[in-house]
């Protein structure tokens, strides 16, 4: 168990770093000249505001000793400045992060338990008419792009019944982006949950604990469910990571003020430092969650937990 | 051995069971009626298909509810009282389940429940049915795990199924079963997935508890060998018909059906059906072998650790030679992890071996990528145990039979279908059975399409892997003449990988025994099963239960309770050199010297 934890823990480091070279390297992907291009709008820009921003940004430097200064701020939690603004990356994320993790855990949560329950219905009836109701929604829930739910609901819900605020920060604006979110993943998830769910129904222990004679919620719930959250959790964390993804485009439709809204302001600023801050706490967001899946993985099976 | 006055505990009268299927229904069990006694052990026979698995879950409710139909009577007594079962609600027959009415199943890996440790899964059958607090079940689930001869029973009881063998979570099941000390435990083939060894050790133990509790047990089984050593009285079932009951002794002497009749003939009975061997090619010093390999090694690494350093090796082969000599059949003989798949694997190249040397018709072959060994794949031919999964089932069985012949191009195109109508009727199937998918097929026939699959690009050789087990055993005796018939017609070398001594003994000319990844004793068939030499190939013969009432005495016996050592060594282990004596002064029979000196010795035995 801690070697099983320490080469989680381990691959998981080594992803983060793998990213921190990505991102570094990324500014310099940009066609062109990636400062030219930032100020491509202001025509007002002198030629030597422009290398005094490439000094500042450390761009006349080589690619390594860019990556070695950026590691070293990185390390004291420096992730540098924003350029329109000149505010810290850092605290500009941190101020705006628990904006996007109560959205997207709260979407989690309501995809597990819709997709959940479903994909369990669905497999227990299996064939019969909630197999076939509940596996049609998922369809329609897989196939409906999120960005265009949400401008559905979003005209629906607060525009014409008025029963939301279309937009804003507190509990109550909360709900509609949040289920457009976690509609899509609870489909998934509920797909996820039937396959897995039949294939345990037909195990021979099922059968082991009926001739035994226990009730049929201890043969459901402690034998059959216990068996399946095994591959289904194994999913769930990439899930978390798809996520992660649809937040972004959901944040900006519902005007939320996370981080993902930020990110897509950032771009069309053009403001490196910012996306670049972005997409490294994201990926450790996800990271982090994988390896939280990965515990949770272990703590379920005893087949890992043993060893 | 049952006195006549034990008391009926279950009586049993017009048991039908039939399945919804669409519109119509189909008839699984028949009007069966019988009686289990006290104390006695019922054999309900039958080959597959014969509806007996199906009976004993209708007794306890465990069919769905929302496609099989049961009708009819099953009376048990309980306490003096009288319980009719079939017309009882889910509700008050889980009352009955495990309590009354016990089960055991045939795969004990997969009857377990992976995530839940064996305490808790003994005791919580003993809570639903005793009045008992949590401490005293454990001492009861404890006390049950001892009767059941688990070592160790105590720290058994936090372990998960995984970390037990197929024979320990067997017993485990045994445990769980007698906690509430039924009156019936009912058996659905509890031995069939064992080996023989382990087998013979879960026989007893059955019996020993049976007599212990007075249980009376249902013994679901195919396999005759089982019935004639278990059963005091046998009902013989087909295709849901009641064929015939009786004593065990008057069943196997005086069988009154022919089905009964024909059933019994089919069963390979060891020490009576030796092949004549092919003296001939053994002994004829310049006959070169098809395959000749040896000291053949393959081992699998074993990764443990933070950096998935290998640590230890599982030696899957180790220091195996032997020769095929053309038209003979060679059987490889062992139980489950004895290494005998993964040599028939390792010889043809699809395993990788770590160190000895394969020859084909006197060319080395060691070590050959994929596309090396193609062309020689024309000569050397698989048959598997499974003939469901072998065959891709979009796929028409003539299509399957003629991908071999365009893959390496054996007859012009326009004869080609001919060809495969041609070897539809050499194996004893119509030639107008080629546009049918494989699902339309028996198992039986199925293993016939694999045969002709297998024969179509005129191989020398014929790595048959088990392909009889998955078999009923009349079908099986088809399967085992046809073999022979091909054998003799088109010259055809056989290795027979397979646990059963009794069929290796009907289809082999010579024999090797196979234990933790080694040659034992190896030998002309007759020689070494009638006059076994190793200690293990003893012990192996010792366990094979005799279809003869008469001579069965497998529960007499004392029984070696021991496990099989695990073949996973460290990679600083030493190997010692593994070296065979031949003892026999004309023809073969070589026998492993197991006190052989850690030292490679000077002259190296050369093997067969």
């Amino acid at each position: 168990m801690t070697t099983y934890l320490l080469q989680r823990l381990m691959s998981a480091a080594l992803t983060v770093w793998i990213t921190t070279l990505a991102i570094c390297f990324l500014i310099h992907l940009v066609p062109g000249d990636p400062v030219q291009i930032m100020y491509a709008q202001s025509a007002t820009t002198s030629p030597e505001q422009l290398e005094q921003i490439r000094h500042s940004l450390g761009l006349d430097r080589s690619i390594i000793h860019q990556y070695i200064i950026y590691m070293g701020k990185l390390l004291q939690g420096d992730m540098g400045v924003t350029i329109r603004g000149q505010q810290s990356v850092a605290e500009l994320l941190l101020l705006r992060l628990p904006n996007t993790l109560l959205l997207t855990l709260s979407a989690l949560t309501l995809a597990i338990a819709f997709g959940g329950v479903s994909g369990f219905i669905a497999a227990y009836k299996q064939g019969q008419w909630p197999d076939k109701v509940l596996m049609t929604g998922t369809v329609v829930g897989i196939s409906v792009p999120p960005f265009w739910l949400g401008l559905i609901v979003l005209s629906l819900f607060s525009v014409e019944l008025g029963w939301f605020p279309v937009a804003g920060q507190g509990l109550g604006s909360l709900v509609l982006p949040a289920v457009t979110l976690a509609a899509c993943q609870a489909a998934v998830i509920g797909r996820i949950v039937r396959s897995t769910m039949i294939d345990v129904f037909a195990q021979d222990y099922l059968l082991t604990a009926r001739a035994k004679g226990l009730s049929k919620p201890k043969v459901l719930l402690r034998h059959a469910l216990r068996s399946g959250l095994i591959p289904i959790v194994s999913v769930l964390g990439m899930q978390f990571a798809y996520m992660m993804g649809g937040a972004i485009v959901i944040e900006y439709v519902f005007s939320w003020n996370g981080v993902g809204r930020l990110a897509i302001q950032a771009i069309f600023q053009r403001d490196y430092p910012l996306i670049q801050g972005f997409v490294l706490c994201f990926s450790m967001i996800v990271v982090l969650v994988s390896v939280a899946m990965d515990l949770l993985y272990a703590f379920l099976d005893p087949r890992i937990r043993q060893e | 051995m049952v006195e006549t006055q034990s008391p009926v505990v279950l009586s049993v009268a017009d048991l039908s069971v039939s399945f919804k299927q669409g519109k119509s229904a189909k008839t699984v069990v028949k009007a069966m009626s019988f009686d289990v006694l006290a104390g006695e052990t019922l054999a309900v026979v039958g080959e597959s298909g014969s509806g007996k698995s199906v009976m004993s879950r209708a007794l306890l409710g465990l069919l769905p509810a929302d496609s099989a139909h049961v009708s009819g009577q099953a009376m048990l007594s309980k306490h003096g009282e009288q319980v009719e079962l079939l017309s009882q609600s889910d509700q008050s027959l889980r009352k009955v389940r495990g309590n009354h009415i016990a089960m055991i199943f045939q795969e004990p890996m997969t009857a377990l429940t992976p995530v839940l440790s064996i305490g808790e899964q003994l005791m919580e059958g003993i809570l639903t049915h005793q009045p008992l607090s949590r401490s005293e079940a454990f001492e009861l689930a404890v006390s049950m795990l001892q009767e059941a001869r688990i070592p160790e029973a105590r720290k058994r009881m936090a372990q998960y199924p995984h970390q037990l063998s197929g024979g320990m979570r067997q017993r485990v099941m045994i445990a769980m079963a007698l906690a509430c000390r039924p009156r019936i435990l009912i058996a659905d083939e509890p031995t069939t997935a064992l080996d023989v060894t382990v087998q013979a050790q879960i026989l007893k133990l059955i019996n020993t508890l049976k007599t212990q509790y007075n249980t009376a047990v249902m013994l679901i089984t195919h396999d005759m060998g089982v019935v004639a050593e278990a059963a005091d009285r046998v009902l013989v079932m087909r295709r849901g018909d009641f064929v015939e009951a009786g004593s065990v002794q008057q069943v196997f002497s005086k069988p009154k059906q022919a089905y009964t009749q024909t059933l019994l003939a089919s069963v390979p009975k060891l020490g009576s059906s030796a092949k004549q061997p092919i003296a001939t090619i053994t002994e004829n010093d310049a006959a070169v072998p098809l395959f000749d390999v040896a000291d053949l090694c393959v081992q699998f690494d074993v990764r443990e650790g933070l950096f998935n350093r290998v640590r230890s090796r599982v030696h899957a082969v180790e220091q195996v030679s032997l020769k095929l000599f053309p038209g003979e059949t060679l059987a490889l003989v062992g139980e489950s992890g004895s290494g005998k798949s993964t040599l028939g694997r390792a010889i043809l190249n699809l395993v990788p071996s770590c160190a000895g040397a394969i020859r084909y018709r006197g060319r080395d072959i060691t070590g050959w990528s994929a596309s090396m060994m193609r062309p020689l794949r024309k000569q050397i031919q698989m048959i598997f145990q499974d003939p469901f999964a072998s065959l891709n089932p979009r796929k028409t069985v003539g299509a399957l039979v003629e991908e071999p012949l365009k893959l390496f191009d054996i007859c012009p195109d326009s004869e080609r279908k001919e060809r495969v109508a041609e070897l539809f009727e050499r194996v004893g199937l119509s030639a107008d059975d080629m546009t049918r998918y494989p699902h339309q097929f028996s198992g039986g026939q199925r293993q016939r399409i694999c045969i002709a699959r297998a024969i179509a690009c005129e191989p020398r050789v014929i790595v048959a892997d088990e392909c009889l087990s998955a078999l009923d055993v009349t079908v099986q005796a088809q399967v085992i003449e046809l073999l022979q018939s091909l054998q003799q017609e088109l010259g055809i070398s056989l290795l027979f990988i397979s646990h059963d001594l009794a069929v290796v003994e009907q289809i082999s000319d010579r024999v090797a025994v196979m234990y933790m990844g080694r040659i034992v004793e190896m030998g002309d068939t007759a020689r070494v099963i009638n006059r076994p030499q190793h200690s293990y190939t003893q012990r192996l013969l010792e366990a094979v239960p005799v279809a003869d009432p008469t001579k069965a005495s497998l529960l007499n016996r004392p029984l070696n309770n021991s496990e099989i050592p695990s073949p996973v060594r460290s990679i600083f282990e030493e190997i010692p050199r593994h070296n065979m004596t031949n003892i026999a002064s004309i023809g073969e029979h070589y026998v492993a010297d197991d006190s052989a000196a850690v030292a490679p010795s000077p002259v190296t035995e050369d093997v067969a």
